[in-house]
């Protein structure tokens, strides 16, 4: 339908639209799609050597920030050797329980652009750690022979979110 | 502080000059301005480069009290006009005809007999609004690079030392979204240290990285960061707020080091982000100072 306003409305209108296209209307994104005035960095890191052997290792753990939600957007989890031969394995650890969604691919080096470039950059994730008493761990395992050193990161940030429903639900946009 | 004509006796004085003036002296134009100093004062533009003989300096205006107030006429000269002046020595362009095309025939509906055109679709009335995102989500119009770098000497493993230190200034709110550093030469081959941001007396975060690789570029170096990757994170310094970088050698894995080790050399941190200022109202962002008590709503606190 088209609009078939009259000389008064389309003058409200005209009005309305231009108020909108004046005024100063802050417009956010949710929290945990962008940090927010009150955030603070998140971002852990660690080097570590890693022994050969046939149990899973923790090797670095992010714990919810107390007062806050915690929003991991990247991870780094490669070994300091050639990938590719260094015979270590990650996984993702949410609350105590293995992600099978995310499928570290063993000899697939998804960290640095080459065996012995550095630095490494994270590849993007999406974990929220909902209150503090949620954590996000990264294991390992050297199925070789030798030691290695394993190279692991979280980044992101932590928001200030007294927002039950954000807090609560991921589904929910309460605040964009 | 002396008397000041009223707005309504400048604009007499100015309605006096056009009376005066105008088309003589091949004036083009007479106008009355604010100079920087809010001194306000008349500008004549005209096309002759120089004033005729004789032509006033100034206006003196009677006020109701005081000495009167003089109120100065400009002289510009405008030349040609401006058109000419910016594009005279670009080529000439001449209009031509622009040919209209039509699709080819296999984009051309087939039509049944005596089937009609069809015809456009109404039109679709759409709204379109600029979203103004706060500034500690992207920059404002008036914001700032804020590239910066620290170095400092560090004598002694297991010390901390501020690299960089900075108060961000009242009119202005400072996102840092990547870091990256270097060594002179005082580490070796696997050495970590860790590296502190913290915001006033708040610690931000602190993390680990390590001298990784003996490349001879220093952005290749490290584990985590490199000039060319800088390390992601966000810290918002809102304004009068202390940006401080620390760092910490700690040596090789498991840290032996103490504070008494001698290490030497220097460290160079690199801050990456923007600095907006909050001077501007019409960026979207909210601001501790202009949004009075609706200001932890506005920034998103629930």
């Amino acid at each position: 339908m088209p609009l078939d306003l009259s000389p008064a409305k389309a003058a409200a209108m005209e009005e309305v639209l231009r108020a909108m296209r004046d005024s100063n209307v802050p417009l956010r994104r949710p929290s945990f799609s962008n940090p927010t005035f009150w955030s603070r960095p998140l971002i852990s890191t660690i080097a570590v050597p890693l022994a050969a052997d046939t149990v899973w290792s923790d090797i670095l753990t992010v714990n919810g920030l107390s007062g806050y939600s915690g929003m991991v957007t990247g991870y780094v989890a490669t070994a300091y050797g050639d990938t590719s031969l260094a015979a270590t394995r990650f996984r993702i650890i949410y609350n105590g329980s293995h992600v099978d969604t995310v499928d570290f691919v063993s000899s697939v080096e998804r960290n640095r652009e080459s065996a012995t470039l550095f630095p490494t950059f994270p590849q993007a994730t999406f974990f929220n750690l909902l209150s503090d008493k949620d954590s996000l761990t990264i294991q390992a395992i050297n199925d070789g022979t030798f030691q290695q050193l394993v190279l692991c990161a979280f980044y992101g940030w932590y928001y200030d979110n007294s927002n039950q429903a954000e807090r609560g639900s991921l589904g929910e946009l309460t605040d964009a | 502080m002396p008397d000041v004509p009223t707005t309504d006796r400048l604009l007499r004085s100015l309605m006096q000059a056009r009376k005066d003036f105008s088309g003589r002296h091949s004036i083009v134009s007479i106008d009355l301005k604010l100079m920087t100093n809010r001194q306000p004062v008349i500008v004549i533009q005209a096309t002759m480069a120089t004033p005729p003989s004789g032509f006033p300096t100034a206006m003196s205006l009677k006020l109701d009290k005081g000495a009167p107030f003089l109120l100065p006429i400009h002289w510009r000269y405008v030349g040609k006009k401006g058109n000419e002046e910016m594009w005279g020595g670009a080529t000439p362009v001449t209009n031509r005809l622009v040919t209209e095309t039509y699709p080819g025939a296999s984009q051309t509906p087939l039509l049944q007999s005596g089937q009609k055109d069809p015809e456009a679709k109404e039109d679709e009335y759409q709204l379109s609004i600029p979203a103004r995102l706060p500034q500690f989500v992207l920059p404002n119009y008036w914001a700032k690079p804020f590239d910066v770098e620290g170095s400092v000497c560090i004598p002694f493993y297991e010390t901390r030392y501020v690299a960089y230190s900075f108060k961000v200034p009242a009119t202005s709110m400072v996102i840092v979204n990547g870091i990256s550093y270097q060594f002179s030469n005082s580490i070796t081959l696997l050495e970590q240290f860790t590296i502190e941001i913290a915001r006033d007396l708040d610690s931000l975060c602190t993390f680990y990285d390590l001298m990784a690789s003996n490349a001879v570029d220093p952005a290749e170096q490290y584990g985590f960061a490199g000039h060319y990757r800088p390390a992601p994170l966000y810290c918002r310094f809102d304004h009068d707020e202390q940006i401080i970088v620390r760092v910490k050698v700690r040596g090789l894995y498991p840290f032996t080091h103490t504070g008494a080790d001698p290490l030497g050399g220097c460290f160079t941190v690199m801050l990456h982000g923007w600095m907006s200022s909050l001077m501007d109202e019409r960026d979207g962002g909210a601001r501790p100072i202009d949004m009075g008590e609706f200001n932890d709503i506005a920034l998103g606190d629930g």
